[in-house]
Formats: C-alpha cells, structure tokens, sequence
C-alpha cells in the first residue's frame, strides 16, 4: 500500500503531469468583480503579483471578454474578505495565469451579458443595439446611457448563463499590454507593506534563535532594553525575545543591550551537511522508477552535487497587524492569504473567520513568502495584543538569511552505459534535504511516505531510453531548508542534463544530436522537447563554437506540462563569463507577450545568479558571517544577454516563471567543458575550492 | 511619531528635498528619509551600501543612505526620488522605462530612476553618457533579473534626452 501511494505521488513529479490539486473556483461573476459608487469596475484576485504582471495578464483575459480595455478597469489587491476559497489564494509554481485565465474568460463574458440585459430593460432596446464603455452602458444611436452603478443591482439579479459564449466580445486586444502600476513603482509611489503606516501603529521585533530550533539559555539586560526611551514591551520567550517601541530606532536601541544565549537547535557546518546529504549505496531509497536490485550499471558514474542558496526576495518579510480590530487586520507580503490567516489565527487562538489579510504591491518573493515558515505576521500578531495597538515588523535581508530557509541541497549519483549511438542503462540516485517544509501536509505526507514530491520534480528522466531506475533517498538536515522558485528542477535538472551532456562526450556525439536521438517523436512531450531543443539551437547556430576559450552548452527541461530549452554561451579565456543564453519555450498560451518575456529572462538571469556564485555557507548550525555580509547575487555587467523563442500555442499551459532556472545551470557548467574548461559538478559552479 | 530625543545626543541640521530637516548626528540617514520624513521611495536593502536600492542624492552626487549618518549631510542637501521625479531627466527615464516595460517587482526601479537621471544631467553626450552607463547600472542589484529590459531602458533614455523626437 505505502509502495502505491509513494508512486502515485512521484507521479505528480513527472514531467508532462501537473499536481491536480483540488481547486473550486467560484461561479459567481459578482465575487470576481464589484461596480463601485463611481461606476468603474473592480476586478478582484484571489492571488498576488509579485513583480510577474499577472495582474495585467489576467485583467487582459477578464476585459478580452467583457470588451473593455484593461484601462478602464481597476484591480484589487487579494484580500481573503473577497471570499475566495483558501487554495485559490495560494500564489506559486507560476500557475496564476492558467488556474485563472479560462475562469476568468467567463466571468467577463457573463458580467457583459447581465450588464447589457440590465441596460436593455432601462433602455428599452436590445442586448445587441448596446456597447459598454468605461462607467456605462451605451446606445450609440440614440445617444441614451445608464451608468453600471445604476443597473448593478439588476444585474447581480439576473441568473448566470451556464450557455453564455466567449471569445465572442468584438474588442478582444490581446497582445501588448502595458503594466498600469509600472510609473507608481518608478517615482516610488507605490505602497509597499515596508512602506505603509497605520495611525498609531507601533513596531515589534522578535529576537529569533540564530540556529534553527534553538531556545533561550538566558537573557541578560532585559531592565535595561526597558529603559530605553520610546521602548513600549520587551518580553523573554521561549525562542527569542519580542520588543515593541513607538520607533524601530528605539528598538535597535533597546535590542543592543540584550545578551542572549541559546541553547540545543542546529549544530551542523556545511562540511556536515554534505556529509549528511549524501547518496548512501548501502541504503534501500524510494524507487520511483525501475527496481532496486537489477542489473547495476557498470559503465560511466559521476556525482553532482548542489549547495544551499537563499531566495532573498529585495523587500524583505514584513507584516503589520492590528489584533485591536474586527476582523483582526493583518497586512503581509505573502503569496499564501490562507496560510497566514490560519497562522495569525493559531498564535491568538482565534477563528480563521476572524482574520483577515491583505496584500498590497509585493516586492520579490521567489516561494520564499509562500507558506507560514517563520514569518513576521505571526510576531506582529502575538505583539499587537499585548500592545493593544497596531504593530509593524520588518525584516531585514541580514534576519531573512539568517532565520528564512535556505534552498535544500541535495547530492546526486549518475551511471550510465551506451553502445555508442545510444545510452542503454540509466541510474539516478539522488539524496535531497526536505522541501516540503512551508505546507505542514505535504510536510507530513513526504515524513511518512519518504517521497517529497518538490525534491522530485525535475528528476524522472524525459528521454526515451529502456533501462532506467531512479532511487530517491530524503536527507533532513538540522537547518532550515524549503523549495523556492524552480522546485525540484533548479536542483535535479542540473544532475540530470550535466550527466547526458559527459554520456554524449563519451560517446563521440554532438551534444544536441544526441539528446534528439533520445526523445521519440511518437511520445507527445518528447517530441515537444525536441522542438524547444532544435528551436534553441537553430536560434544560437548551435554549435557555432566562436573561438578559442568559447563554448556553447545546451539542456532542457519540463516543468509540470510546460517545456524549455536553453543554450548557454560561456567565454573562459579570463573569469568565466556567461554571454549569451538563448531560451526556446513551449508553454501554451501567452497572454501577455512582453510579461511572459520578462519572467523567462528573468528566470534565466536568477538561474544564471544561483549557478554561479550564491551559496548559503553553515557554521555550527549558523548562518555563516560572510554570508550575511556578501550573498553574491548577479549584477547587470554579469548579466548574459537572452534571447527568448515562444512555441505558439492554444493550450494553457503551467506557468513559465519557474522552469528556465531549470535547465540554465546544466547548460552554462556544458559549455564551460566545451569551451576548454573544466567539468564542473557541482553548484555554485564558481566556487573552485569545493568543486569535487 | 516623533522620534524620543535624547538630550546627550548632538543634532544636526540638513536639507532634505529642500526643506530643513534635524536629527541625531548618529542616526541612520535611511531611518531619517523613511520613517523620519515618510519618504518611503527610497527602498532598503543589504544595509551596508552594496545593492544600491537605497541610493539618494547628496549634494547631487549618489550615494547609499544605509551607510551614512546624519552628521555625513549636515549642512549639505539629500535628495530622494520624491524630489528627482519632478526634474525632466526623470521624466526622460520613466517614459522610456514604462514604453519598454522595464522593471519586474519593482523594489529597485526607484533608484534606477534616481541615479539614470542623475547620469542624464550630468553627461555632456549621448557617448559620453553611454560610456558611464554600465558603471551606473552596476550600483543597483536586481533580483528579479531584469536588467537586459534596464539597460534597453536606459539607453533609450539616453537617446530620448540627446536627440529627442522633433515633433512634426
């Protein structure tokens, strides 16, 4: 029985599969969207927007259909009072746009029929005579109009039309579609949670353990930290200290006064935590292809291994709540409303009905903000009642790499054999720290089953070879470790396309030729990666080598049932340096083209940054100094340029945030070799010391 | 909220986008343009002057105001974004950032319009401000990764300022 459940949830890690989870998406048009007192059309998200213009791409998909430009609509932030199921608030995995876009499609497509069939009867002339403009609808020949605010009542009235049509509206724009939050971010208008203040609000700050699980030995200077002027509370926990002041000055002040020393929590250095996170061969793993005991492969073996990185979202966690008010008022940059409402909630043993949160503009997040791991709105929930008083806490990057988690690293065991056109046996072993520790039931599932479905992802093999095993080992380690942006695929992909690249060397192949010799093209998502494959080769001239010290490098990868391709140029006659990254993508529908680009180059830098400088380093259970002082993330003279290729498409598909991370690190540490340079096996790739 | 002073602690006085402003010699600068003054334009960052998301002005030069105190601009004018986004270099950039969509989550884009305008007014040329630009856009880090967007940006904003459009 737990063999089965363990391979129905691998399953969920396969490429071409998405993880079905159950989502109930309202039918109510009104709950999507509201006429206010000035007429104008509120559109309302369940999800937020951290910087991916989701909210311009699925505004564009609602006004398609109600035939409206995106201009004259407005755009709310998700709040959990616009009573949206808890699920469909989380944001993650780059699925907003394809969980959202078909329902929202019909929800536009009825909110212009009740609007027009309302119009109708005021007006006394047909659906079909009226057009909506910006506040009204319209009867362009006699020049007659009622505003929606006048007819909203009778239009909620009306019954939805289970029959109503899309793609019907004779203003659909899809296309180019500019931001209209994009200036307010510019002049620094836009309102942050780090950047908003409520009256009266005061400021906390929880002390954390530096080693994860640790607890308070002892505290000295508490009387003093209380003296400090503007100092309101300063309370010794079990895991830390909580301070609240009129001014985080005066919480600074008070914090320096604190000696605090921890007891127990993590003790592992980063040398223990590669020895902890190791494939272990004597060890029975999950097999979630092939057979633990057949034949073992004797041919070409290598190991990779990836370090731990932090996600470090520029706009640090931060929450503000308010425990005075009804609803408890809570403020957050998150990607999961639900979440940090059942955890504001259990810290003030509350309802989860009497909280509620908003969003507002999010500055990063990356899947570090998603789920209730270590986060502020629980501090400021506990400190706001005692305070009786709104209170703000705000991290800093220094808290967040010290307290958030880190990536998990993970430690890979390759070997493969080939008669020398194909590769006829393949072994992946593979040992990874938990991922899943920011949702406590898939937390408890991978515990029980020992499968972490976000460890997974990224690892099945694509390619069409017979003789195949893939062996999963979970490896916890004693720090903080959770997926971020890319799961499963930012480290498993690395493994995988570095592995084929040394067994296509070793064979005498071309390393895109033989990558294409082993996708069918009878198997629909083989012959999809085999596209993405040639259209990044066609578009760089693979292999189009340019010289002495330059290489070209290629990888591909699939990401729920998305796919993408990329070719990474390097140049190693001085530092290594990434020129060029050509990425080729097959994932469906693109709403937004100039959105869509920007997330893959986006992704493909981020990929670029984490392959090869960053890296999280552990000192006695301790986020390393150097670390907290120098995280080494890309700058734009670093930056490769990239050029990005959409497979059209009608399908929608998952998300493109995610998966060009994937495949960029096998690509750049491929072309190293090719160009001249060493084989690099583990991440980050530019850190020679360590390199095995 | 007033900030609780302490009488032991000397004060100085600065101009901040024009107006006078006091506090503590040993106050943050930061501290002072977003919670003194409500100025919340001016993002934080890594704290000790790397990133460049925090970068003002002082006395027209760049400079990261997580790293300096009050006592480093007494005397002298500090100017934030709110203030830069009334000269017509900044006007230049937002058009030309806003025509090519640049800019992801936007926690940096404040400071890429503080020291792009700055670049624009101080450059004698389209070449010369080129010249300088790679150096320029270095000083802010980006984490969503939208720098090659940024850099088409700002040239753009380059060739705006230097040559603009001649109306028809």
């Amino acid at each position: 029985m737990i063999g089965l459940i363990r391979r129905r949830l691998a399953s969920y890690a396969w490429p071409g599969v998405s993880v079905p989870i159950p989502i109930r998406v309202p039918d109510d048009p009104w709950t999507w969207c509201q006429i206010g007192q000035d007429s104008l059309i509120e559109l309302r998200l369940p999800k937020i927007d951290c910087g991916q213009a989701t909210r311009t791409a699925l505004a564009q998909v609602f006004c398609d259909e109600l035939g409206l430009p995106t201009s004259s609509i407005q755009v709310a932030h998700a709040s959990t009072a616009f009573g949206f199921p808890g699920n469909l608030t989380l944001s993650g995995g780059s699925t907003s746009v394809a969980t959202l876009a078909p329902t929202l499609q019909r929800m536009g497509a009825l909110v212009r029929a009740a609007l027009l069939t309302a119009a109708s009867s005021r007006l006394n002339v047909p659906p079909s005579e009226l057009r909506l403009e910006t506040d009204s609808c319209v009867h362009p020949d006699t020049n007659a109009r009622v505003r929606f605010v006048d007819i909203r009542d009778e239009a909620k009235e009306r019954p939805t039309n289970s029959s109503t049509s899309i793609s019907s509206s004779p203003h659909l724009h899809s296309g180019p579609a500019v931001r209209d939050d994009l200036d307010d971010l510019l002049t620094g208008a836009t309102r942050f949670v780090s950047d908003t203040t409520l009256p009266g609000m005061l400021h906390g700050r929880s002390i954390h353990p530096p080693r994860h699980g640790a607890r308070v030995r002892s505290v000295t200077g508490l009387d003093e930290a209380r003296a400090v002027p503007g100092v309101v509370k300063v309370l010794r926990r079990r895991h830390g200290v909580d301070l609240i002041a009129e001014t985080p000055s005066a919480l600074q002040r008070a914090a320096q006064h604190l000696t605090i020393e921890w007891r127990g929590g993590a003790s592992q250095s980063s040398s223990d935590i590669e020895s902890r996170v190791r494939v272990d061969e004597s060890k029975a793993g999950v097999m979630i292809e092939g057979k633990r005991g057949s034949e073992q492969p004797t041919g070409l073996r290598r190991e990779y291994r990836t370090a731990p990185i932090a996600a470090l979202p520029f706009e640090a966690p931060v929450a503000i709540v308010d425990a005075s008010t009804k609803p408890i008022l809570v403020l957050a940059s998150v990607q999961s409303l639900k979440m940090v409402r059942a955890a504001v909630a259990r810290e003030l043993r509350v309802r989860s009905r009497s909280v509620e949160v908003r969003s507002s503009a999010v500055g990063g997040s990356f899947g570090r903000k998603h789920g209730s791991l270590a986060d502020p709105a629980t501090d400021a929930a506990r400190m706001s009642r005692i305070a009786r008083a709104p209170v703000k806490v705000q991290w800093s990057w220094s808290d967040d790499l010290q307290w958030g988690p880190v990536r998990p690293p993970s430690h890979h065991v390759m070997t493969g054999t080939h008669d020398g056109h194909k590769i006829t046996n393949w072994r992946h072993q593979f040992a990874v720290a938990d991922s899943s520790t920011t949702v406590k039931a898939v937390q408890t599932v991978a515990q029980l089953t020992g499968v972490d479905i976000w460890s997974v992802m990224g690892a099945p093999l694509l390619y069409d070879i017979e003789a195949r095993s893939l062996e999963f080992q979970r490896a916890p380690v004693d720090v903080l470790t959770a997926a971020f942006r890319a799961p499963g695929i930012g480290i498993n992909c690395f493994a995988v396309e570095s592995f084929m690249d040394e067994l296509a060397i070793d064979a005498g192949a071309d390393p895109l030729q033989y990558r294409l010799d082993h996708l069918s093209e009878h198997i629909e998502l083989q012959r999809r990666l085999a596209h993405v494959l040639r259209t990044a080769a066609q578009r760089s001239s693979w292999p189009d080598l340019g010289g002495k010290g330059i290489g070209r490098g290629i990888a591909c990868c699939a990401y729920g049932d998305c796919v993408a391709a990329v070719v990474a140029e390097v140049d190693v006659n001085d530092d290594v340096r990434v020129n060029r990254l050509w990425v080729a993508i097959d994932a469906g529908r693109i709403v937004n083209p100039s959105g869509a680009q920007a997330q893959v180059i986006g992704a493909a830098i981020m990929g670029t940054s984490w392959a090869l400088r960053e890296e999280v380093l552990f000192s006695d259970g301790r986020v390393d100094i150097a670390t907290v002082d120098t995280y080494r993330v890309l700058r734009a003279s670093e930056a490769p340029t990239v050029d990005v290729e959409f497979v059209p498409s009608d399908e929608w598909r998952t998300g493109l945030g995610e998966i060009p991370a994937g495949p960029v690190a096998p690509a750049i540490a491929n072309a190293i070799a090719h160009a001249g340079g060493p084989r690099l096996r583990r991440l980050p790739l530019l850190s020679p010391s360590r390199q095995s | 909220m007033a900030e609780p002073v302490s009488n032991a602690q000397p004060r100085a006085t600065f101009r901040l986008n024009g107006t006078s402003c006091e506090g503590a010699e040993h106050d943050n600068l930061l501290d002072a343009v977003r919670i003194g003054a409500g100025l919340t334009g001016t993002k934080p960052g890594c704290g000790a002057g790397g990133c460049g998301l925090c970068t003002v002005l002082v006395d027209g030069v760049a400079r990261e105001a997580c790293t300096s105190i009050i006592a480093d601009v007494a005397g002298r004018d500090v100017e934030t974004i709110e203030s830069v986004v009334g000269r017509v270099e900044a006007a230049t950039v937002r058009a030309a950032f806003v025509r090519l969509d640049a800019g992801q989550c936007g926690w940096c884009l404040p400071a890429h319009v503080v020291l792009l305008s700055q670049l624009l007014a101080s450059s004698s040329s389209s070449v010369d401000a080129e010249r300088q630009l790679p150096d320029y856009l270095d000083r802010v880090l980006c984490r969503c990764g939208d720098y090659q967007r940024i850099r088409t940006a700002a040239l753009a904003a380059i060739r705006d300022h230097f040559s603009p459009a001649v109306p028809a």
